[in-house]
């Protein structure tokens, strides 16, 4: 009988320890019974908790210039006994053309070429003249052994003249980094509690193409010195606005100069290229100056820029707060309070003194 | 009986003379009640002023734009049109309204196109002067805009005979938003004046 009673006690003991391992576990406070997918820890969270390093890059940029090109080339057959191989005379190495001053670029830029979209021959023997070009009336000379131009139109030579004129765009590009418009950034994510490392400068090459925004190969490279995050920007639009308006109801105008920047941002992770978070920001500095355009004010660029860096580094939390990259506590400006005042119970038509 | 005659002699003097003071001291002033109702002709007058701003005012504090406001929202007063044949001052009607709703503590006003020209002015000395500590200076740009604006008109209808003059006012007010153009608010007020013979 005393047994059977510690069995049951015993057996007791063992059902409940079975259905508490069952069971739920009791929720804390702020804990839902549904997950919630919106409801997951910022991975900035995670970031500051586990200690990773974020390596700000300056922003990329790539300049793109175009000039307007005129290239223009003259080629002569000579057929005659004794007379060498037809070789091409440049024009632009020679003089130009007497009734056409027209400008010629020395770069090899369609040099190379030798076709055109509008080649002009000429056909007709009679339109040319080696005496209307005096660089070829000399290559002539020289060739056929002649001094005069009497004496060379006495000899029986043909000659298949080709001329080429080109015209177009030349595209230059220019890559580099704009320096100034990271430091806010940095220091945003220094203010939230992460790990801000250095990233080396990205010195571009003279023969510098695209590859100067791949930023994988910068990691892989170790450019941005073992983070766990890189931040990667790149310009994509810089302005410099200056617009002057009436102030309606006044005798004022307004001058506006403004500086504004597009930069499209890429947070990669460093371990599996993964990019986190990505987004387009915009940064504006802004000077207002009333009656500025008739007293011919000068803006200062230094505080635009430091305006313009600023705002930048809001609208870039704004962005990481977003797609939940940081906590929206740096993301969001400070709220003022609630304007609403105590409305006066009192009649004020009456005058009153009010003592401390 | 000839100390009376002179006593009542003296007496007569002093009367004559206190009257004539009296009558040289001007029209006689005394303070009236400035909300009274006043009724001396059918023109637009102080009362017909009270009770339009009485009426819009409480009728704009009302509505679901401002009581259902979370915040305070910014008003600026724009144009109230004068229709009638009359000289009335539109500026004094708004201007009462705007008091009104201020001291409700319930809408902030933004300075109207009237007020501009000595904001700017302001801004101008604070900002471009170079005299002011530059932590204290109201910077400009920062001027709020305001989300709705006030505008309406009064109109009046009169007709008369000989002996009766008929004087209908109809003031209408509107609050449109700024941003949308859509008019979220609006009331009138009716005044009809008779004078007879």
């Amino acid at each position: 009988m005393r047994i059977s009673h510690i069995h049951s006690v015993y057996l007791i003991g063992l059902a409940t320890l079975i259905l508490s391992g069952c069971g739920t576990p009791p929720l804390r406070s702020g804990q839902t019974l549904l997950s919630n997918p919106f409801a997951q820890k910022p991975i900035g969270e995670t970031i500051k908790e586990e200690q990773k390093s974020i390596a700000v890059t300056n922003i990329f940029y790539r300049k793109e210039g175009a000039n307007l090109k005129y290239v223009e080339e003259i080629s002569n057959k000579y057929d005659s006994s004794g007379v060498p191989p037809s070789t091409p005379i440049d024009l632009r190495e020679s003089e130009k053309q007497p009734s056409e001053p027209k400008t010629i670029d020395n770069s090899d830029v369609f040099a190379e070429s030798q076709s055109s979209a509008f080649p002009i021959k000429f056909t007709n023997p009679a339109d040319f003249k080696p005496s209307d070009y005096p660089g070829i009336q000399k290559e002539l000379e020289a060739r056929l052994g002649k001094t005069s131009p009497e004496s060379a139109s006495n000899t029986a030579v043909n000659i298949a003249s080709q001329q080429t004129k080109k015209s177009g765009f030349e595209t230059k590009a220019e890559y580099g980094q704009l320096r100034t418009f990271s430091a806010a950034i940095r220091g945003l994510l220094i203010k939230a509690g992460y790990k801000v490392v250095q990233a080396n400068p990205a010195v571009p090459t003279s023969s510098q193409g695209d590859d100067f925004f791949h930023v994988v190969e910068r990691i892989k490279a170790g450019e941005f010195n073992s983070a766990d995050y890189v931040m990667f920007g790149v310009l994509g639009e810089m302005s410099f606005t200056d617009n002057s308006e009436t102030i309606v109801g006044t005798k004022s105008t307004s001058q506006q100069i403004g500086l504004d920047l597009i930069v499209d941002f890429s947070l990669i992770d460093t371990k599996t290229y993964q990019v986190v978070a990505s987004f387009l920001a915009e940064g504006s500095g802004k000077e207002i100056r009333i009656d500025g355009r008739g007293n011919a004010f000068k803006p200062s660029m230094a505080k635009l820029m430091k305006q313009a860096s600023t705002n930048l580094a809001e609208d870039v939390a704004k962005h990481l707060a977003d797609q939940n990259f940081v906590t929206s506590k740096i993301a969001e400006p400070e709220i003022g309070r609630n304007y609403k005042r105590k409305p006066y119970d009192d009649d004020a038509s009456t005058l009153k003194i009010y003592t401390k | 009986m000839k100390l009376n005659h002179q006593k009542t002699s003296t007496y007569i003097f002093s009367v004559l003379a206190a009257l004539s003071l009296a009558a040289c001291s001007g029209p006689q002033v005394r303070y009236g009640d400035a909300k009274g109702v006043e009724t001396i002709s059918v023109d637009y007058g102080s009362t017909d002023l009270q009770s339009i701003a009485e009426a819009m005012a409480r009728s704009l504090l009302q509505s679901k734009v401002i009581s259902g406001s979370k915040d305070a929202p910014t008003v600026t007063v724009a144009d109230v049109k004068n229709k009638t044949s009359e000289y009335i001052d539109t500026r004094v009607i708004t201007d009462k309204i705007r008091t009104q709703l201020l001291k409700s503590g319930q809408v902030r006003f933004a300075v109207n196109i009237n007020e501009m020209q000595s904001q700017v002015d302001e801004l101008k000395r604070q900002n471009q002067s170079g005299l002011y500590k530059n932590s204290t200076v109201s910077k400009t740009g920062n001027m709020q805009g305001a989300k709705y604006r006030i505008e309406g008109s009064i109109s009046s209808i009169i007709k008369q005979n000989k002996n009766i003059k008929d004087v209908f006012y109809i003031f209408n007010l509107n609050l449109i938003n700024n941003e949308s153009g859509l008019i979220e608010w609006a009331d009138e007020k009716e005044i009809r004046k008779t004078a007879t013979r």
